[in-house]
């Protein structure tokens, strides 16, 4: 029989699958940090399956870390995001491949 | 685990898992944009179902109400060319190598997860003001750091985005 927690863990590796997916094969920056917001969130759910269904803890400590997760996904999405539109500005595309300046 | 958990958490799923899938396999990134927002939804959907309702908002106000209205921005911004492509992205030798390392760290999680013994207690619960209690107390350091983070992160993105000054404008 399977658990709730288990299944929750299931869905968190399937979601953290698909956002590696999207980091590994497609070559737009902005779809890039799309996928590694999906993973992120698929860590979120792991850390409050975890105190969900984890022994009693007055802490709060899943649920806070999922918190302070979300905040600083936030401000990395937003740093990330200004950074594409900075390099938009320099070489006129968000295709990773064709920003290849530093290559050797 | 009753049987109405089970369905609930099978809808949820579905709309977690079609909203990444789509998001993947898209080619017009404007769509993909739109899809992780479905996605976000769906673990709000997720928290709410497993009881951590604040939790469930701060998702839907952070991720939906904030960081995908952003991508949506960056990308009408820095759209250039609008020549008609197909629907889903074509089948290349880096989709298919990306898509078998992402299925094996999948199946290796998956794997993992079903050879650990997990013991499960249905405890935990927490309401806001449990919540705002432990913010404001044994983790009132970690909440002021976070503000201080928000705030270099806000500076540090205008300073990004911001239009360059001409060298030699004088």
């Amino acid at each position: 029989m399977i658990t709730q927690l288990e299944l929750c863990l299931l869905l968190a590796a399937a979601l953290f699958g698909i956002g590696m997916a999207i980091a590994l094969t497609r070559r737009h920056a902005i779809l890039i940090l799309i996928g590694i917001e999906l993973m992120l969130n698929a860590a979120n759910i792991n850390f409050v399956a975890f105190w969900r269904f984890g022994p009693k803890d007055e802490m709060l400590t899943g649920l806070m870390f999922a918190i302070f997760s979300i905040a600083i996904a936030a401000a990395e999405a937003a740093v990330g995001l200004a950074l594409v539109i900075s390099v938009y500005r320099h070489f006129r595309t968000t295709n990773l491949d064709q920003i290849d300046k530093l290559k050797g | 685990m009753t049987l109405a958990f089970l369905i609930a958490f099978a809808v949820v799923a579905a709309v977690i898992i079609v909203g990444a899938a789509a998001a993947l396999s898209l080619t017009n990134i404007f769509h993909c944009a739109l899809c992780l927002a479905v996605s976000l939804i769906g673990t709000a959907a997720l928290y709410l179902l497993l009881g951590v309702e604040f939790l469930g908002l701060v998702q839907i106000l952070v991720y939906v109400g904030a960081v995908a209205i952003l991508v949506v921005f960056v990308i009408l911004l820095t759209r250039h060319r609008k020549d008609p492509a197909p629907l889903l992205i074509p089948v290349s030798r880096r989709v298919v190598s990306g898509a078998i390392t992402a299925v094996a760290v999948t199946g290796t999680l998956w794997l993992a997860i079903f050879k650990t013994p997990l013991s499960e207690f249905n405890s935990n619960s927490a309401d806001v003001k449990q919540i705002g209690l432990a913010m404001a107390g044994p983790y009132v350091v970690g909440v002021q750091v976070v503000a201080l983070l928000l705030t270099s992160a806000l500076i540090g993105a205008l300073i990004l985005a911001a239009p360059e000054k001409k060298e030699d404008s004088q």
